[in-house]
């Protein structure tokens, strides 16, 4: 009887335990396992510096890459998932990702709205260029950002920004792993500024090349590099090009003399290519933000070095 | 490194004010214009160009986990009905088409929505016009509401699960503003989506019932979605079959789509089929289903502009031919919302 008993509590404790694993496994969390922060980004780029500042308490999960034009990715309702789990969002903001901006809100996760404390604004304290000024009677055409160029984060200096920005906001939340964040960032700057003077040595006999870009999305990494982008393909952000436009700008070039044609993998190659036929500029593919199963793009530093190696050869082909 | 690194943290802590305060307290205001040219095609040639509709969004947070939503609407005739003769055919009204608070969160997972909105019926009956990815409604909505969207004043609440998989329930009660409601009726929805690389399948149960001039009348309707999107390339396949549980009568249809997109054009078809909407018990005895099948072509002339071609061919129907031509085109920020 007492066997019994001591039968019927046991498989009681077991039943118990298993409605407690089960419970635990539908909550994603695992009885034993260090809790890590869980860190999602929109971009590669902006997930590489939090994996770089977060070390092993983060777990980071990107939502697109650089085959994939920030503007436009498709927010699938799967993604969602991220968002509910999130602690932490580090969007790009200046109306460039507002896919992601409808998939925080569909997230009824406060931690990370907008003005929360999981909540990084990675632009504050970069100087945003390209803010329009409009006058009275200007057109105003185009896919308009009003408050400037997004495409900050491929300027070295900015990037160190960022990674101070997302580190600022990883202490404040858990302030108990602050100086482990610190000391992170150092390294992590420390890298970016030894790549940044390796860089900008092997290019200083390039410095003023002279450039067209698709889109306007290089205008920080030119400014860095001193590159100078003499116009772009795009007539107004977003509208693509007219043949007028494109033997205008042939024109242009010509005059400036103008060596390259800087493009991203997903734009329309054609219109390159037409334009390289008539000018002779090296069309020359870059990326915006580092792709994770490309070894050459697998993460930040790699991608600035693998754009500015690019120019470097292509300059170098065309000047032979 | 460290006294650079010191100095650099010196030089970020210093607050860089980008940002004009005043532009960022406007809501973000935006315009979308959709025009419709319409070929009937029978025993003699119809055409009728018309305004459908050019909606007003005003957007932005009060709070940051609740914002507003107010869509005010220019509105052409609805399709389907006669423009020929009178003020329905020319008349351009203007609506409050959807005004609505959404509180991102209000516990543990619960959001909700307060105002006029559109009816979280299905996949169809949410999107605003700019959003189909066809012309016209399809058959099996117009039949069913006897709208081209079910619209309501009320408030519905949903909740997300803590899943590994995407799971939304909601329930909502709404007051009748378009659809085949006398007054009061109730709705309710789940979705469910999983993601498996490329691949994006949804699936979704709705219902909405209330007392309609007649009877109680209950729509219950099921979707199915499978997406795969790589890039730019992307194949959509749409099923949603509806049914309607009247006290006297059952009547039912569906609509199925297939479309392959790029950035620059979308190809596909829709393939309806619908019983007719009847209005007396003798009709019901015979009911039979029309079928039809719509080619379309869209092509984007810039992010925010688009050109869409369709022709309907319904055999059974007066008039069996119909050739739309449609220009969207967006302005400001909820023109990126343009679904392709």
């Amino acid at each position: 009887m007492r066997k019994q008993k001591k039968i019927a509590s046991l498989a009681k404790i077991v039943l118990l335990n298993q409605v407690l694993l089960f419970l635990f496994s539908i909550l994603g969390k695992s009885v034993g396992e260090a809790k890590k922060i869980k860190v999602v980004s929109p971009i590669c780029t902006f997930a590489d510096i939090a994996k770089n500042i977060g070390g092993d308490r983060v777990d980071v999960i990107n939502l697109s890459d650089g085959l994939n034009d920030p503007h436009f990715v498709e927010p699938k309702p799967s993604m969602i998932i991220h968002m509910i789990n999130a602690e932490v969002v580090i969007p790009i903001g200046l109306r460039l990702d507002m896919w992601f901006f409808s998939l925080i809100e569909k997230s009824a996760n406060p931690k990370i709205f907008e003005g929360s404390s999981g909540f990084i604004r990675t632009y504050e304290g970069v100087r945003i260029l390209e803010v329009p000024e409009y006058k009275i009677g200007q057109p105003r055409i185009g896919d308009i950002h009003p408050e400037g160029n997004p495409h900050y984060w491929l300027s070295p200096d900015n990037a160190k920004i960022i990674a101070m920005n997302i580190t600022k906001k990883l202490s404040e939340i858990y302030p108990e792993e602050k100086g482990y964040f610190m000391k992170n960032a150092e390294i992590f700057i420390g890298k970016i500024d030894e790549a940044e003077e390796d860089l900008k040595k092997e290019f200083s006999r390039f410095e003023g090349v002279k450039a067209i870009q698709y889109h306007k999305t290089f205008t920080y990494f030119a400014d860095f590099f001193k590159i100078k982008i003499v116009g772009e393909l795009e007539p107004y952000p977003g509208i693509p090009p007219t043949p007028s436009h494109i033997s205008q700008l042939a024109e242009k070039m010509k005059k400036e003399r103008v060596e390259i044609i800087i493009y991203e993998p997903f734009r329309n190659k054609k219109d390159v290519e037409r334009l390289s036929k008539i000018t002779s500029a090296t069309p020359t593919e870059l990326y915006a933000d580092c792709v994770p199963q490309i070894n050459e793009l697998k993460d930040y530093i790699s991608l600035i070095r693998y754009n500015i190696r690019k120019i470097m050869m292509s300059i170098e082909g065309k000047r032979k | 490194m460290e006294i650079g690194f010191i100095l650099f943290l010196a030089l970020i802590s210093q607050e860089t004010k980008t940002l004009k305060g005043r532009a960022l307290l406007n809501p973000d205001i935006s315009a979308i214009g959709n025009i419709v040219n319409q070929t009937l095609l029978e025993n003699k040639i119809k055409n009728e160009f018309f305004i459908k509709e050019f909606e007003f969004a005003f957007q932005g947070y009060l709070y940051p986990s609740i914002r507003a939503d107010i869509f005010l609407t220019a509105h052409g005739p609805k399709f389907g009905a006669n423009h020929e003769h009178g003020v329905e055919g020319n008349h351009i009204g203007l609506d409050l088409e959807e005004a609505y608070v959404s509180l991102l969160n209000i516990w543990g997972g619960f959001s909700g929505k307060i105002g006029r909105k559109y009816i979280e019926f299905g996949k169809f009956n949410p999107l605003h016009p700019e959003q189909w990815l066809y012309v016209d409604p399809p058959k099996v909505i117009q039949n069913m509401f006897g709208t081209e969207n079910l619209i309501g004043d009320g408030g519905q609440i949903e909740f997300l699960f803590p899943l590994p998989f995407l799971l939304r329930i909601q329930g909502g009660i709404f007051r009748n503003f378009e659809g085949p409601f006398q007054d009061v009726f109730y709705s309710s929805r789940a979705f469910s989506s999983f993601g498996i690389s490329e691949f994006e399948l949804s699936f979704g149960t709705s219902y909405v019932g209330g007392k309609t001039e007649k009877e109680f009348a209950n729509f219950i309707g099921g979707d199915i979605t499978l997406d795969y999107i790589k890039g730019y390339t992307k194949l959509t396949f749409i099923l949603e079959p509806i049914l309607a549980v009247n006290e006297k009568s059952k009547f039912a249809g569906f609509y199925s789509s297939l479309f392959y997109s790029t950035r620059r054009f979308q190809a596909g078809f829709r393939i309806d089929g619908a019983e007719p909407h009847k209005e007396t018990e003798e009709e019901h005895t015979e009911n039979k289903i029309s079928f039809g099948i719509s080619p379309i072509f869209a092509f984007l002339l810039t992010e925010t502009t688009k050109i869409r071609f369709q022709y309907s061919f319904f055999p059974s129907e007066k008039p069996k031919h119909t050739i739309f031509f449609q220009l969207i085109f967006g302005l400001g920020p909820h023109s990126h919302v343009l679904q392709f």
